[in-house]
């Protein structure tokens, strides 16, 4: 009896393994490797001939604007992009990961480049507390250059200056550039946990921030966080999502299974990547109490909101709720910060402005402590906020019949 | 070549050319050291892959020429790891099956004959054939790679074939 080849060899030689993303890191890295090398021997050689130069110059440009167009800078070409070169050799290093996964959207693609974690990976360290801006030496070629930070909620530990950064690439799918400076700040993109709630656990919580420069168009973003890598014994997520805080509407939270999603009818860009961490690198101990910190916040916040509301007394420490008259008399409404906004599924109220000057704010509260009676009108919360004294912002929050929020925020006259 | 067009055929070709590696070096330490060196060599390369035409082809040509070219480093490697017996190969179809039949047992035997005497065919019958059958390569595109014509590509499949069912017939004889 004959053997009926042409099924088993398909059965012996079919294959569908992957190569590794170590693998592919590790030749990655000696690809990098090898072109410093031939950098610094075309740099060396003297004297070449003006034909060669020409002929070189020229098949360079052809490379280049052949390429442009769809190749990314690396992870540590960002960070050298801001100027943070020890963060640029963490990228370099063999605990970096090499991603390069990208999802597409109406408007603009998004790709994870890659992401390192660990301890003291950047130039300049962020501090609770202190000024969040930094200085940044800008490459050249860059066409503009941007940073935020959330103000760091977890609190000053020996883990402080253990983080995670991931760097994303964010260009449009027609081709044009991304030229216009509000674009490095509409979009907010954060680590997620599986089984912690996103709008409590999410960028802002985790002490993060981003800095974020356009290089030929794209969009380069890193994203930085207090170390993630903790919670590699569950899915950690890498979410990108239009606005400035996490957006419910784009990105699905599953209460019961504790996993998020992508909304598919989300019209805007709602990229959710899963984070590649290796669950030998989990560390429960550490991964509890940096979640302690962030719910001990959350509940020192609702003690707050909830003293306030039962003795009448007002939320911010140093300020009094203001009156209506009060308001009309010493505070100038600033016109474009008005928004009325549909609470989300959680009955959050995201509100998010930017003025003219740069100054922004952005602000997840519950419709529970802003409206506790469920009455139309003014809130009693009113969130205060000042660069200096002389620069004082109020959020004022009001009910509307048809169960929206008016926000709009007044400066001091 | 310059490392951003490297990285672009990384990322379009590298997992076709890993399974490729795979089943050519039978070995994945080797496998992942061709896999490499293929792009690395195509780092040192002076040409410049046109895009519009069949990158996989060319980048395909690159590995099997280094496959060749270090064929004997290869072969060492496997002498010193001798290929298991049948009664090994049974233990091992034993624990990773529930409860085999005799007739799985047979077909999967069979088939990891199969596999060996793949690798044991000349690498002018091999490498077409895997290509062929792991990478789903067209005649045409297998032509193109190993820059042969396309009739001898699919001579050559065909005896490869023949081969193989020759010898395993002989190895159920031998069984």
């Amino acid at each position: 009896m004959k053997f009926d080849m042409e099924e088993m060899l398909k059965r012996t030689l079919c294959c569908d393994e992957e190569v590794s993303s170590e693998l592919n890191q590790k030749l990655m890295r000696e690809i990098r490797k090898e072109q410093n090398m031939k950098d610094r021997r075309l740099f060396g050689r003297l004297r070449t001939p003006r034909m060669a130069v020409a002929i070189g110059l020229c098949l360079a440009f052809c490379t280049i604007t052949g390429y442009a167009a769809v190749r990314f800078f690396t992870p540590s070409e960002v960070a050298e992009e801001i100027g943070d070169k020890t963060l640029a050799k963490a990228f370099e290093s063999e605990d970096a990961i090499f991603i390069n996964e990208t999802q597409s959207f109406k408007d603009f693609k998004v790709t994870l480049l890659g992401l390192v974690s660990g301890n003291n990976l950047q130039d300049y360290m962020q501090n609770s507390g202190k000024s969040n801006e930094r200085e940044y030496e800008l490459g050249e070629g860059s066409e503009s250059i941007s940073a935020g930070f959330y103000g760091g909620d977890v609190k000053e530990t020996n883990v402080e200056n253990d983080k995670s950064y991931a760097v994303v690439a964010v260009e449009r799918t027609d081709g044009k550039p991304m030229d216009n400076d509000s674009n490095l700040v509409d979009l907010y993109a954060s680590p997620y946990i599986e089984g912690e709630k996103p709008w409590e656990v999410n960028c802002h919580t985790l002490g993060g921030g981003f800095s974020a420069v356009i290089k030929n168009g794209i969009q380069y973003r890193i994203v930085e966080c207090s170390n993630v890598e903790i919670f590699a014994d569950r899915t950690v997520y890498l979410g990108v999502s239009d606005g400035n805080i996490y957006n419910s509407e784009a990105l699905i939270y599953d209460d019961k299974e504790g996993t998020l999603r992508r909304n598919d009818e989300y019209d805007g860009i709602n990229a959710l990547f899963t984070l590649p961490f290796d669950k030998k690198k989990a560390d429960a101990k550490r991964a509890e109490q940096v979640l302690k910190e962030i719910y001990d916040m959350w509940e020192a916040d609702e003690d707050v909101n909830a003293e306030a509301s039962d003795e009448g007394e007002e939320v911010s420490a140093d300020s009094e709720a203001l009156s209506k008259d009060e308001l009309s008399k010493n505070w100038r409404l600033i016109s474009d910060s008005v928004k009325v906004v549909e609470p989300d599924k959680n009955k959050m109220v995201n509100y998010s402005y930017e003025a003219k000057s740069g100054r922004s704010i952005s602000d997840s509260v519950a419709m529970k402590a802003l409206f506790p009676d469920n009455k139309t009108g003014i809130s009693d919360m009113q969130n205060f906020s000042s660069s200096d004294k002389s620069d004082e912002w109020v959020e004022i929050y009001e009910l509307l019949e048809n169960g929206k929020v008016k926000v709009c925020i007044y400066e001091r006259k | 070549m310059q490392k951003e067009e490297l990285e672009l055929i990384i990322m379009e070709y590298g997992n076709e050319l890993f399974r490729f590696c795979l089943k050519i070096c039978m070995d994945r330490y080797d496998a992942e050291e061709l896999y490499q060196e293929t792009f690395l060599k195509l780092m040192e390369s002076k040409k410049i892959i046109d895009r519009s035409r069949n990158p996989k082809s060319f980048l395909f040509s690159v590995a099997i020429g280094i496959f060749k070219n270090h064929k004997k480093k290869y072969a060492v490697r496997k002498r010193i790891a001798p290929m298991e017996s049948i009664d090994q190969t049974l233990m091992e179809i034993y624990s990773e099956h529930d409860n085999p039949t005799e007739r799985d047992c047979i077909e999967l035997l069979t088939l990891v004959q199969l596999e060996r005497e793949i690798f044991r065919l000349d690498d002018k019958y091999r490498i077409p054939l895997v290509m062929c059958y792991t990478n789903g390569f067209s005649y045409a595109e297998i032509a193109e790679a190993l820059r042969i014509p396309k009739g001898t590509v699919k001579s050559r499949i065909f005896k490869a074939k023949e081969i193989l069912q020759e010898r395993l017939e002989d190895w159920r004889d031998e069984v």
